[in-house]
């Protein structure tokens, strides 16, 4: 890529950012965000909103953050009351 | 408390698989459950039978043998069965060759796949039906 790229506009009043990936961008910052809130409450919502964050690390790699709450979420949905048995 | 008869069964099917890839990814799970779990789910896909009126009962029995093929616990007869059926609808078709790829039967899941031998076994029946219905005139 040439190097003689000249700023267009006032200097520093825009920013652009590019991103090249081998794969299509699937935006994954903001789904994660809303399914790591996700509030709902029956057993077939609780492991829909926990199941893809088993393997979220793989994906998200060293946000060390958003590993954490995605481990934190798959120990909740796995200590709720649907997976206690009487015996 | 799992009362699992007394929840949906694509669900039960549902929190099983959870629970087994939530293992597999190295997180500590309630053994109790997955015992209880493996035996509900053995007693009923042995009891079930097949019948081409109830999609869903077909959808939650080819799920059923796949979680159980997840577990390590596959329920061989039951998937043999199901897959001599006639008329099986696709999901079940695609979660049975699921079953089959996991206990290593990957010739088989391609057969259940291959839309050439549904055809061939469609013509088949429809053949055989139609002798039945000629021969009882």
């Amino acid at each position: 890529m040439g190097n003689n790229l000249q700023p267009v506009r006032i200097e520093d009043s825009n920013s652009a950012f590019l991103e090249v990936s081998s794969f299509p961008s699937i935006n994954l910052e903001k789904r994660m965000g809303y399914l790591l809130d996700y509030p709902h409450g029956c057993t077939e919502q609780i492991i829909s909103a926990a199941f893809p964050q088993l393997w979220l690390k793989d994906l998200t790699g060293s946000d060390a953050g958003i590993a954490h709450t995605a481990s934190t979420n798959v120990t909740e949905a796995i200590n709720k009351n649907h997976f206690k048995t009487d015996g | 408390m799992a009362r699992f008869d007394a929840i949906d069964n694509w669900v039960t099917s549902y929190a099983g698989h959870f629970i087994i890839e939530s293992e597999r990814k190295g997180y500590s799970i309630p053994s109790a459950f997955k015992q209880k779990w493996i035996s509900f789910q053995k007693k009923t896909a042995q009891n079930w039978r097949f019948d081409t009126r109830y999609k869903q009962s077909a959808n939650d029995q080819a799920y059923r043998l796949f979680t159980l093929a997840l577990a390590g616990q596959p329920e061989k007869g039951a998937m043999n069965r199901f897959r001599e059926s006639y008329g099986i609808p696709q999901l079940s078709r695609w979660l049975l060759a699921a079953a089959f790829a996991t206990t290593g039967r990957s010739e088989v899941a391609d057969n259940l796949l291959d839309v050439r031998t549904q055809e061939q076994k469609r013509s088949t029946v429809i053949i055989i039906m139609a002798v039945r219905s000629v021969t009882k005139l």
